[in-house]
């Protein structure tokens, strides 16, 4: 992971972060808040509500007084006062009375409490009424049987009608149902629900609604029932269905009868659709607002991550390029910050780091030539000096005889002679040196080429003194390999020919080779004094050798040759023990074959 | 009988001083209003106005000549001939067959037991059974010749004729031609349909000279002086009708039959209007109604109830409110005796254990109106003879299963503006709109 | 001669009355005592008919009487039955029922008592008295009758009948036919005329019936005028009224009327005609006028001479409908009717008014029992 990418999660996630915990305290204060809003909202409602009863209750009381004081009703208890008064000629009363009145239930009842008339049960006449059902109370609540068998819940008021002697009385009263509800005031989003206490168990379709139907009526059983058999006012919210809006704060408030009895219950719910509702625009403006401030948040940590990293990215990738060699990499400075001196820095290091580099080949290079015309005047001083000693031997025997002399410059002359043919030879090798020649590559096998080299040296090593063991240890199949054979045999030839040099004191001297993957390896060892590790590194440097006599470019040599083949020398040695150098050449060098091959058409 | 005498007088003392009568005078219309549809059958106000029987039933209930001028009883009463009046035409004007009367009465008689067949100018009716009351029976509004015209309408002999029936009326022109004289108005508006607070309306304001004033309504009526006609004698059966299949056991139906209080309808529901009955026929008519006894009896009802309880319905025409509030007073009736009963809407349950029915009485003899009535109720094998002490035998025979319990003879009434003369009721309580006449009329 | 045979007649009607309770009690003793056997009973009467309350203990008096004749003792209480009677009434009459109660069984004997009698009242007035003598009472409508040649002749819709006395009652003697093709009008009326040359005329609307001195008598279509005193007045066919076209006629138009009353006076005769909107037109002296406090008056008036009155009075019938009507007589002076008799009742509507000589013929429906009768009826000077 970038270090860009570190830097964006890392803002992203404190970002993040810090807008939930703000959107969650936002909810959770809003949520507590509009609860208790609620909470006071349902219980104005419920005060409402009961002040709204009253108010119809006394609404009845005094329309049951004005009916109860009408002229009809004391001529009606005049007419059954007096002697032979017919109480059957007002049957119908009741029912036209309770018209007029607006009342749902009207019993007009003789002092002996038989009625006389009933507007909700006119089959009723003649049946006793209790008068003291409502004990001494303006109105109370009654359960009233119908004629079909049903009963409902009313609010009554039992009154005697005024008259000379009071021979009447008149029982009014109207029905607890959706009518009754749908009078109360109730704000929109309100319900007010009445469930009538009818039977034992509850029966969700008396449940009953001011504006429409109860939809989940089941729901409210618990809340219904708790205050039914507390009798007392209890609350709960009730959920109507799986959305959180269809949610109610419901409280149900126990109607009695005057004997204590609950009649019905009646349950004002107080819709949480509006809070919810807000809740949830709350909820999704501030999830809004945190997706915003994320994507801003991420948008900023972008920028500053990119602020903050590219000079770094800059440098490592300068850093980079010098190790690849650039030495000439530079860093642009935008800033004069922290980062803007390190690139400085940097741009002054890699500045420095050039120049000691240019400093250092200056030095090596006149190193080389100082050893190159050292080993040079060397190999020359050599051959020189017995030049030297001829010639002055020369001179001096022009004054011998000339047998003498005869003699003399005979010998002479062989010497010089064979001393221009050393400084020949001599410069011929540096000459060769310098023109390697390209590898001509075939298909051979390795085997054979050891074999060749093995037979060549063997006499050589045999007439060795002290005397060399000479093992070749060659697998009897073909190594077969790509490679200029010529080139092969010569570097395996000046492998075996160093190794020699190594052992002046005798040892053994170990050709081998072997197949390994792709490549064949070949090993040359010897028994002799070995080198040290510094000697090791700069085994193959042109010029260098260990040996006192010798040009140091025999390994070179090699190195140039198995270096054109692609393949790869190293030497394992210890200092005493002797020395091992290990070549391996690839198989197949298809492509660097026809390169070479082409470059070798070019030539 | 004295009360529905002290009924008519109340109601003759109320016309008497409210017009002044002349010989009947001709023309005028005269605007009626009904509750129900006046032409159907059997006893649509319109249908006597519109059609003839072959054969009338006189006030004291003797069987009187109409189409038919005279009838004849052949092989022990399996063959009767009936004569055709002759020169009787229809309102379209065609002649009145043998042919017609028998077709009208194959559609009157679907299932009857005898069938008639023209013969010349006479119809003749066989059965296999013998069939001693068959002038009675064809003296029904039932069994009244009639007939559709081209136009579809109804055609008949009757002293009116169909005009139109358009927007809820029912216009009848005089019949010039008919064969018991033209009546004297010159056509008659039935309004169908009417609601009783509408006819009282209307006859409040002079738009109706004929309402209805049901039994219920009589007394309050009369307090509101509205001028009466109250049939003679009480018309209309109320009776409770137990399902023997459904409730087999003849004390439980006992019981049921000693629940009702029949005299808490009377005072209070029918203001005292008709009589108490036990019987099937009105005292007046048959002279014994009063063997058969009325009173409640709740304890010996509870009695014969035992341990039962099963649940019983009582169905009643729900659209009569009256009959209604009747059928919840016998349910608490029954109720106080232990019995489960619901009141329950005819046309929904029409196999309620228990039935509230309102019967009319059409014949004008007791034994044809036993006859007529027992056979209203199921089938019942009625003795044919006339004599009184056979026909409260074959009655209470009848009674003693307690499948019928009569309750209540209530009269028809009507109320009568004063622009109305000469207007009686049928003994069977519908009035005779063809010999009714108006006083402004020219 | 008549008035001697109308006296007859309702004396043989009294004779019934008196002994009317006796063999309908001897007949339910029998049935009672057929049930019962020798033994002892106690005996309840109940009246729920149209019986007076005072003939009860008569009815109670004769009951017990035949009772014991059959051997049965009638004990105030601790009997061997219980013996319930209910003077009870039905359509046809009285039924007289016997509830026999031995333990929990009861059983029940029934009598059928032919009909009640009723007799028209008469009631006294200041100057001059109605009478109204019964001639016939029957189902069929009447619409004429008169006593010619000491027969009672009466004219029905479809007959004329011929009654002789025999005994105490009118026997019938012979029955004419009418016939007729076209239907008769609804309130049907007829006019009996006795004919100087022959016994009588008969008219009816569209038909003249004519009998001989054979008795036979032939009835033809036609519209001749009805004789009205000393007119002839042409009668409607259809309706129930005069056309108002007069033969000879005295000179003014009238108008369609339902009857008329001559009244001879010194300077002329006056006429005084009922039409059929309920006015009544009076033409005196040449002078048309409407009368004045005829309010009660019916459709039907007759000019009937008094001997107390010396002068002729009309008859007119009363606004009583349908089941109480009445007769009165007014005296006529100007254009104004006084009434100089009481108002005479019947128990139903008259529905036909001719004056009889001396006499006015009334024909009365008695709604309740269904019946038609036909008075003969006469002035008396009051006390």
């Amino acid at each position: 992971m970038s270090l860009r990418q570190r830097l964006l999660v890392v803002f992203s996630l404190t970002v993040v972060l810090a807008v939930a915990a703000v959107a969650w305290i936002v909810s959770l204060r809003t949520r507590e808040a509009f609860t208790e809003v609620n909470q006071k909202r349902t219980a104005a409602l419920v005060d409402q509500f009961r002040r709204e009863f009253d108010a119809h209750a006394d609404n009845l009381a005094t329309r049951i007084d004005n009916l109860a004081g009408s002229e009809r009703l004391s001529r009606i208890a005049f007419d059954l006062a007096q002697p032979g008064g017919d109480a059957s000629l007002y049957l119908g009363e009741a029912a036209s009375l309770a018209r007029d009145y607006q009342l749902d239930y009207l019993e007009i009842v003789s002092t002996d409490g038989s009625i006389i008339s009933s507007a909700q049960a006119p089959a009723r006449f003649g049946y006793e009424e209790d008068l003291h059902a409502g004990g001494s109370q303006p109105t109370f609540l009654k359960k009233e049987g119908l004629p079909d068998g049903r009963s409902e819940i009313g609010l009554f008021a039992l009154r005697a009608v005024k008259s000379a002697q009071p021979a009447l009385y008149i029982l009014g009263g109207k029905r607890l149902d959706r009518g009754f509800l749908a009078n109360l005031a109730a704000p929109a989003d309100a319900q007010v629900l009445l469930y009538p206490v009818l039977t034992s168990n509850f029966d969700p379709s008396s449940l009953v609604s001011s504006s429409s139907e109860v939809s989940q009526p089941d729901r409210f059983k618990p809340l219904i029932e708790g205050a039914q058999s507390s009798a007392q006012e209890s609350r709960s919210t009730i959920f109507l269905s799986d959305s959180r809006e269809d949610s109610v704060d419901a409280t149900a408030i126990p109607l009695k009868a005057p004997d204590g009895a609950v009649l019905a219950v009646l349950t004002v719910a107080n819709s949480r659709r509006s809070l919810v509702e807000l809740q949830h625009h709350i909820r999704a403006i501030s999830y809004g607002v945190a997706g915003i401030g994320i994507l801003l948040a991420i948008a900023a940590s972008l920028w500053i991550t990119s602020r903050i990293s590219r000079p770094v990215e800059r440098l490592a990738a300068a850093a980079k390029d010098v190790a690849a060699g650039n030495w000439d990499a530079h860093v642009e400075a935008a800033s004069s910050d922290e980062l803007g001196e390190l690139a400085h820095s940097f741009n002054y290091m890699t500045q420095q780091l050039a120049e000691q580099r240019e400093r250092l080949v200056q030095s090596e290079r006149v190193a080389a030539w100082r050893e190159l015309a050292r080993r040079l005047a060397h190999e020359l001083k050599n051959p020189l000096f017995p030049l030297q000693l001829t010639v002055e031997n020369l001179i001096k025997a022009r004054k011998l005889a000339p047998d003498e002399f005869d003699e003399i410059f005979r010998e002479s002359t062989e010497t010089l002679t064979a001393e221009i043919a050393n400084l020949k030879n001599i410069i011929g090798r540096f000459s060769d040196f310098s023109k390697m020649p390209k590898p001509h590559l075939e298909e051979i096998d390795v085997a054979e080429i050891l074999r060749k080299v093995a037979a060549l040296h063997e006499p050589v090593i045999a007439q060795h003194q002290p005397a060399v063991a000479f093992r070749c240890d060659v697998p009897d199949g073909p190594l077969p390999a790509t490679a200029d054979p010529e080139l092969l045999h010569r570097a395996i030839s000046n492998l075996v020919l160093n190794a020699l040099d190594a052992m002046p004191q005798g040892g053994t001297l170990k050709l081998s080779a072997q197949a390994r993957n792709d490549a064949v390896e070949l090993r040359v060892s010897d028994t002799g004094t070995g080198m040290t590790p510094e000697e090791c590194e700069r085994l193959f440097t042109p010029y260098y050798t260990t040996k006192q006599h010798g040009t140091g470019l025999g390994l070179a040599i090699v190195q140039s040759i198995v270096s054109d083949h692609g393949g790869t020398i190293r030497v394992e040695s210890t200092p005493g023990s002797g020395s091992t150098f290990i070549v391996e050449l690839p198989r197949h060098q298809q492509s660097r074959a026809a390169t070479t091959g082409l470059g070798a058409a070019g030539t | 009988m004295s009360r529905w005498l002290a009924v008519v007088s109340v109601t003759l003392a109320l016309l008497a001083p409210a017009r002044a009568r002349t010989r009947p005078r001709y023309g005028g219309t005269l605007r009626v209003e009904t509750r129900s549809d006046p032409l159907k059958p059997p006893d649509g106000i319109a249908r006597k106005l519109l059609f003839d029987t072959l054969i009338q039933v006189s006030e004291n209930g003797d069987l009187t000549p109409a189409l038919a001028t005279s009838w004849e009883a052949e092989s022990a009463n399996h063959r009767w001939t009936f004569h055709l009046r002759p020169g009787v035409h229809f309102h379209d004007g065609s002649l009145l067959t043998s042919d017609a009367v028998v077709q009208s009465l194959a559609m009157a008689c679907q299932n009857c037991d005898w069938r008639a067949r023209a013969a010349a100018d006479t119809v003749i009716i066989t059965s296999e059974m013998p069939l001693p009351n068959l002038p009675a029976e064809l003296a029904r509004s039932a069994y009244a010749i009639t007939r559709r015209d081209g136009g579809g309408n109804p055609d008949g002999t009757g002293p009116f004729r169909f005009t139109a029936n358009s927007n809820g009326i029912l216009f009848l022109a005089a019949n010039d031609d008919s064969w018991q004289g033209r009546p004297f108005v010159d056509a008659v508006e039935i309004y169908e349909n009417r609601p009783i607070r509408d006819q009282w309306l209307d006859f409040t304001v002079g738009k109706a000279d004929l309402v209805e004033v049901p039994p219920e309504l009589l007394r309050q009526a009369q307090q509101q002086h509205m001028p009466l006609l109250v049939s003679s004698r009480p018309v209309d059966l109320l009776a409770l009708t137990l399902s023997d299949k459904q409730i087999p056991n003849e004390h439980l139906r006992e019981s049921i039959a000693l629940a009702v209080d029949r005299a808490a309808l009377f005072n209070v529901i029918f203001q005292k209007q008709g009589e108490v009955t036990g019987s099937l026929l009105p005292n007046a008519l048959s002279g014994y109604a009063f063997l058969f006894p009325t009173a409640a009896n709740p304890s010996r009802s509870r009695e014969l109830r035992g341990a039962q309880s099963l649940p019983l319905r009582l169905s009643v025409d729900s659209s009569n409110s009256v009959l209604q509030l009747v059928a919840e007073r016998l349910a608490l009736n029954l109720r106080d005796a232990g019995w489960n009963v619901r009141v329950v809407s005819q046309a929904t349950n029409p196999n309620a254990e228990l039935g509230l029915r309102l019967v009319h009485l059409e014949a004008a003899s007791a034994a044809s109106a036993l006859r007529e009535t027992m056979q209203d109720f199921g089938p019942a094998a009625g003795d044919d003879s006339a004599d009184p002490a056979a026909l409260y035998r074959s009655e209470s025979m009848f009674l003693k299963s307690h499948t019928v319990v009569p309750l209540l003879y209530v009269p028809r009434a009507y109320g009568v503006s004063a622009r109305v003369h000469n207007l009686l009721l049928a003994p069977d309580g519908t009035p005779i709109l063809a010999n009714a006449t108006l006083e402004d009329a020219r | 001669m008549t008035r001697l045979l109308l006296c007859l007649l309702a004396l043989l009607g009294m004779a019934h009355a008196q002994t009317a309770w006796d063999s309908p009690s001897a007949d339910l003793a029998k049935q009672i005592a057929a049930l019962t056997g020798p033994g002892t009973i106690t005996l309840t009467i109940t009246n729920r008919s149209t019986i007076a309350t005072d003939e009860v203990p008569a009815i109670r008096k004769s009951l017990e009487r035949e009772i014991r004749a059959a051997g049965i003792t009638v004990r105030a209480k601790d009997a061997d039955s219980d013996v319930r009677v209910t003077l009870s009434e039905n359509l046809q009459g009285w039924l007289w029922v016997a509830e026999i109660q031995e333990g929990s069984e009861t059983r029940v004997v029934m009598l059928p008592v032919s009909g009640a009698t009723v007799a028209a009242t008469t009631n006294s007035s200041p100057a001059v008295t109605l009478r109204a003598n019964l001639l016939l009472s029957q189902k069929d409508p009447i619409l004429d009758a008169g006593l010619i040649n000491q027969n009672l002749i009466v004219l029905e819709a479809g007959h004329i009948k011929s009654y002789n006395v025999a005994g105490a009652n009118w026997q019938l003697a012979t029955t004419y036919d009418i016939s007729h093709s076209q239907p008769l009008p609804r309130d049907l009326r007829g006019r009996l005329i006795p004919a100087a040359d022959h016994p009588f005329d008969a008219y009816l609307p569209g038909i003249v019936c004519t009998a001989t001195k054979e008795m036979t008598v032939s009835c033809n279509p036609g519209d001749d005028p009805w004789p009205l005193g000393s007119q002839k007045a042409l009668y409607n066919p259809n309706r129930n009224f005069f056309t108002g076209v007069l033969v000879p006629g005295f000179g003014p138009k009238l108008p369609p009327f339902f009857s008329a009353a001559e009244l001879p006076r010194a300077g002329g005769t006056t006429y005084l005609f009922a039409d059929v909107t309920g006015a009544v037109h009076i033409f005196e002296n040449g002078t048309h006028k409407l009368m004045i406090g005829i309010r009660d008056w019916g459709s039907d008036i007759a000019a009937v001479h008094s001997d107390c009155a010396n002068a002729a009075l009309v008859l007119a019938s009363a606004a009583g409908w349908p089941a109480a009507d009445s007769l009165r007589a007014y005296q006529i002076t100007g254009r104004e009717a006084t009434p100089v008799s009481a108002p005479l009742a019947f128990d139903g509507t008259i529905t036909a008014l001719w004056p009889a000589g001396d006499q006015a013929t009334v024909v009365v429906q008695n709604m309740q029992q269904s019946r038609y009768e036909v008075y003969s009826v006469s002035l008396a000077c009051s006390r």
